[in-house]
C-alpha cells in the first residue's frame, strides 16, 4: 500500500482528489456565509481551466515520441483514467441523466430508451479491450491511419483512413465545443460565445504545449474532478431525499413511490385532456404541412386581425411580438414555414410519446422502439471500439497486457460514474412528478421558476388544456443539460452547481483535448508528412501538428458557436461514423490474413459512405432542400444516428468480397 | 529519445515494423458471446417484463454495467498472462 501511495502518478490522482474535496468544503463555507452564488460558480471554472493549464505547461515537449504516444511509459491505471475521462464527453456526463428521466428505460415504443445508451457505452470497451487494444500497443505505430497503412502496405488506406478520422472526430468535436460553451457561460455569466473561447484556451493550453503527454495527464486529473464532481452529487441528493449517503439504494427506495404517482398521471382526466389538446394540434399543423401555402395565407389573415385588435387594445409590447413570432407571420420562405411546422409537430410529439414513469404504458408486442434499441446498442458498442482519439490511448502503455489492463480501468471508471447518473435520474424524476405536476403555474416550486428564467433555460412549461395547472404532458425538460439543474431541483447547496459544472467542463475539455490531438496528428503525420514531406525532421513534424491543433480548434469553435448543435445527436452520428468506418477494417485487418489493400480500402468507403448518406437523407435540412418524407427515406423505422448498423455489415462484407477478389486477379 | 536527438534533421530512427495478424482467442470468442446474450438477453427482459421498472433499474441499469466491467476483466486476463510484457 505504501509503495503505491509513493509512485508519483498515485500521487498526482491523490493530490487532485484530495485538493477537489478541500475546494468543494471551502466553497461551502463560503455558501454558508452568504458568498454569491456567481462568485461560487465562476471560482470553480477559474480554478479548473488554471489547473488544466498548469499541468499542460509542466508536461509540455517537442519530443515527438513524447508529444505523439506520451513516450509509451503510462501506467495501466493512469492510461485508463485517461481514457476514461477522454471518453466520458459531455453528452454522456450531463445527458444521460436527463436521458433517462425523460426517455425513460426502455423508451416510448418509437425510439431507444436511455437504457439503449447506458449499455451500448458501457459494452463497448469489453470489445476494445477484446479485440484491439494490445494488437494496437503492439503494433508501436502512432495513429490508427498509421497502423492500418503499415497493415496493407498501403499509403491509400493511410490516406483514407486519417480522413475517416478528420471526419469522425470533428463532428464529436463540435459538439463538445458546444458543450464547453454551455457550461462555461452557465458558470461564468459570460455570453457563450466568449465562454467558448476562453475554455478553449485551457483546452490549447493542455494540447498545444504537451501533446499526448500533457493530455494523458490532465485527463488523469480531470478524471478525478469527473467522478468527484458525480458522486458527491449522487452522496448529497440521496442525503436529501433518503437520509443516507448511498444514491443506489436511495433510488430504488424512491421507485415503488414514482411508479404509484406516474399511474396515478396516467390515469388522471387532466392529463388525458392536455394529451387531447396537444393530438388536435399536431392533427392540425399535419394539414397545415401537406398545404402550405394556402394554409399561410389563411393563418397570416388571421394573424393580421389579431395583431390589429392588440394594438388597438393597447395590449402591452410583449403580446403583440409574441403574435409576430409565429412563423406563418415571420416566415416569407414557404421552405423554412414547413420545417418550422415540422420541429413543432415533432416537440408535441414527444411531448405526448414521453413515458410519466420510466415504462410507457400499454407496450406489448415487437414495435419500432426495440428495433432502434438494438440498432443503437450496436452502433454505441462498435463506435466505443473503433473510435479513433480512444483506440490512440492503447499506444501510451508500455505493454500489451497494460493497454488491455487500461481498457478495464477505464471500464470501472464509467461504470461508477453511470451507476450514480441513473440513479440521479430516478431522484429527479420523483422531484418533477411529485413537486411539479399538478401544481398551480401560478404557484410553481422555486425551482421550476428558476430553471425556467435561467439563461440557459432547462425547463419550458406550456399549459396546454388552459387549467392553470402543470400537467406532465404540459412540461418539457431539456434533456442535453439537464443535470446542471439538479442542485436547484433537490434544493440542496449551489456549491454542488459548480461542481457539477466543473465535473462536466472537465468531461468536454478532456474529451476536446483527445479530439484535437487526434485530429491533428492525422493532419500532419498521416496527410502531409506521409505525402509531401515524408522525411522530414521530428521537430518540424511535431511543430506542424501544434500550429494544425490550433487552427483546427479556432475552426471548430467557429462552427460551434455559429450553429445550435444538438450535443447529444451529434455524439451519436460519430459513434455510427466511426463504427462503420473503422470497425470493418480493423476487425478484418487485425484478424483475417486475407484481408488486402483493396478491400480495405472498400470497406472503410463502403461503411463511411452509407452511413453519412442515411444521416443525411434524414437530416431536415436535406429532407426540406429535396422535398423528401421521413417514410420515404427510413430503412426499417431506424433513427438517422443508428445509421451504423447498416454501414458496419455493408463494410464487413465489401472487406471480405474485395479482398477475395483482388487475390484472384492476382 | 532526447531532446538533442529530435533536433537533427533526420528521418523518424524507429523504421516501420510490419502488422502481423492475431488469432481470436477461446477466451475471447467466450467473452463476445457472453457481452452478446448479456446485453439482448438484458434488454429483451426488460422488454417482455414491461411492468417491472424496478428489475429493470436493478438489473439493465446497475448491475450489467458491473458484469460488463467482469467481463472485460475476465477476456482480458489471460491474453495478459500469454502476452506478458513486449
Amino acid at each position: 500500500m505504501m509503495a503505491l501511495v509513493k509512485s508519483w502518478p498515485w500521487r498526482v490522482g491523490l493530490l487532485s482528489f484530495s485538493g477537489l474535496v478541500l475546494l468543494t468544503l471551502l466553497l461551502l463555507l463560503a455558501d454558508f456565509a452568504g458568498v454569491p452564488k456567481g462568485v461560487v460558480n465562476g471560482f470553480f471554472l477559474v480554478a479548473s481551466i488554471i489547473g488544466y493549464a498548469v499541468i499542460g505547461m509542466a508536461c509540455r515537449t517537442t519530443i515527438p515520441d513524447e508529444y505523439f504516444v506520451a513516450g509509451r511509459r503510462i501506467s495501466a491505471p493512469i492510461n485508463g483514467m485517461a481514457t476514461a475521462a477522454d471518453w466520458i464527453s459531455a453528452a454522456s456526463f450531463i445527458g444521460l441523466t436527463g436521458l433517462l428521466l425523460s426517455d425513460g428505460f426502455v423508451g416510448d415504443g418509437q425510439h431507444p430508451g436511455g437504457l439503449a445508451y447506458l449499455l451500448g457505452w458501457t459494452g463497448g470497451f469489453c470489445l476494445l479491450g477484446f479485440l484491439f487494444a494490445a494488437k494496437l500497443n503492439r503494433s508501436q505505430a502512432t495513429t490508427i491511419p498509421e497502423f492500418l497503412g503499415r497493415r496493407f502496405d498501403s499509403a491509400a488506406v493511410r490516406w483514407l483512413s486519417a480522413w475517416g478520422t478528420i471526419l469522425c472526430s470533428s463532428v464529436y468535436l463540435v459538439a463538445q465545443i458546444y458543450g464547453i460553451g454551455l457550461v462555461a457561460s452557465m458558470l461564468s455569466g459570460l455570453t457563450f460565445e466568449l465562454g467558448v473561447f476562453l475554455a478553449l484556451g485551457g483546452v490549447l493550453l493542455c494540447s498545444f504545449l504537451g501533446g499526448m503527454r500533457a493530455v494523458t495527464w490532465t485527463q488523469g486529473v480531470q478524471c478525478v474532478v469527473i467522478v468527484v464532481s458525480m458522486v458527491a452529487l449522487g452522496v448529497a441528493v440521496s442525503f436529501k431525499t433518503q437520509g443516507h449517503p448511498f444514491v443506489n439504494l436511495a433510488a430504488v427506495q424512491s421507485l415503488p413511490q414514482i411508479q404509484a404517482r406516474a399511474k396515478q398521471i396516467e390515469s388522471d382526466p387532466a392529463e388525458q385532456s392536455t394529451r387531447e389538446v396537444i393530438s388536435m394540434r399536431m392533427s392540425h399543423l399535419d394539414v397545415k404541412i401537406a398545404e402550405p401555402v394556402h394554409a399561410r395565407e389563411v393563418e397570416r389573415q388571421a394573424l393580421a386581425q389579431q395583431i390589429a385588435k392588440a394594438k388597438a387594445d393597447n395590449l402591452p409590447l410583449r403580446e403583440i411580438q409574441k403574435l409576430e413570432a409565429n412563423p406563418a407571420w415571420r416566415e416569407s420562405s414557404v421552405d423554412r414555414l414547413v420545417s418550422a411546422w415540422q420541429t413543432e409537430r415533432e416537440a408535441l410529439g414527444q411531448a405526448i410519446q414521453r413515458p410519466v414513469g420510466f415504462q410507457a404504458p400499454y407496450l406489448t408486442g415487437w414495435n419500432p422502439g426495440w428495433n432502434n434499441s438494438l440498432a443503437l446498442v450496436f452502433c454505441l458498442m462498435l463506435g466505443t471500439a473503433a473510435l479513433p482519439h480512444i483506440l490512440v490511448r492503447s499506444y501510451t502503455t508500455a505493454t500489451p497486457a497494460e493497454a488491455e489492463r487500461s481498457v478495464v480501468w477505464a471500464l470501472a471508471v464509467i461504470v461508477l460514474v453511470y451507476l450514480c447518473a441513473s440513479s440521479l435520474a430516478v431522484l429527479l424524476k420523483s422531484f418533477v412528478l411529485t413537486e411539479l405536476v399538478g401544481a398551480h403555474l401560478d404557484q410553481l416550486p422555486d425551482w421550476a421558476d428558476r430553471l425556467k428564467l435561467r439563461k440557459l433555460a432547462l425547463l419550458s412549461i406550456q399549459d396546454y388544456n388552459q387549467d392553470g395547472i402543470v400537467q406532465f404532458a404540459d412540461i418539457r425538460l431539456y434533456n442535453d443539460y439537464l443535470l446542471l439543474g439538479a442542485p436547484e431541483i433537490t434544493h440542496i447547496s449551489s456549491v454542488f452547481t459548480g461542481l457539477l459544472a466543473a465535473g462536466a467542463l472537465a468531461a468536454a475539455l478532456s474529451t476536446a483535448d483527445g479530439l484535437l490531438l487526434t485530429i491533428s496528428n492525422a493532419l500532419a503525420q498521416d496527410l502531409y508528412f506521409q505525402t509531401a514531406a515524408p522525411n522530414a525532421p521530428p521537430l518540424r513534424r511535431v511543430m506542424l501538428s501544434k500550429i494544425l491543433l490550433m487552427v483546427v480548434a479556432l475552426l471548430a469553435a467557429w462552427f460551434a458557436t455559429n450553429r445550435p448543435v444538438s450535443i447529444l445527436f451529434w455524439v451519436t452520428c460519430a459513434f455510427s461514423l466511426a463504427a462503420a468506418t473503422f470497425f470493418p477494417v480493423l476487425l478484418l485487418g487485425i484478424y483475417w490474413r486475407g484481408m488486402n489493400r483493396v478491400g480495405a480500402l472498400l470497406a472503410m468507403l463502403s461503411g463511411l459512405a452509407v452511413t453519412l448518406y442515411y444521416i443525411a437523407s434524414n437530416h431536415s435540412w436535406v429532407q426540406m432542400r429535396f422535398h423528401l418524407q421521413p417514410s420515404e427515406t427510413l430503412w426499417l423505422g431506424l433513427d438517422p444516428v443508428c445509421a451504423g448498423v447498416f454501414g458496419v455489415p455493408v463494410g464487413l462484407l465489401l472487406g471480405y468480397l474485395g479482398s477475395k477478389l483482388a487475390s484472384l486477379r492476382n | 529519445m532526447n531532446i538533442s536527438s529530435s533536433l537533427t534533421s533526420e528521418p523518424e530512427a524507429l523504421p516501420p515494423t510490419a502488422v502481423d495478424t492475431a488469432v481470436l482467442s477461446k477466451r475471447v470468442l467466450i467473452g463476445l458471446v457472453g457481452l452478446m446474450v448479456l446485453t439482448v438477453g438484458s434488454l429483451g427482459m426488460a422488454w417482455l417484463c414491461p411492468d417491472t421498472t424496478l428489475l429493470h433499474f436493478l438489473w439493465v441499469a446497475q448491475a450489467v454495467p458491473v458484469l460488463y466491467l467482469f467481463l472485460a476483466w475476465w477476456g482480458t486476463r489471460s491474453s495478459q498472462l500469454d502476452d506478458g510484457p513486449s
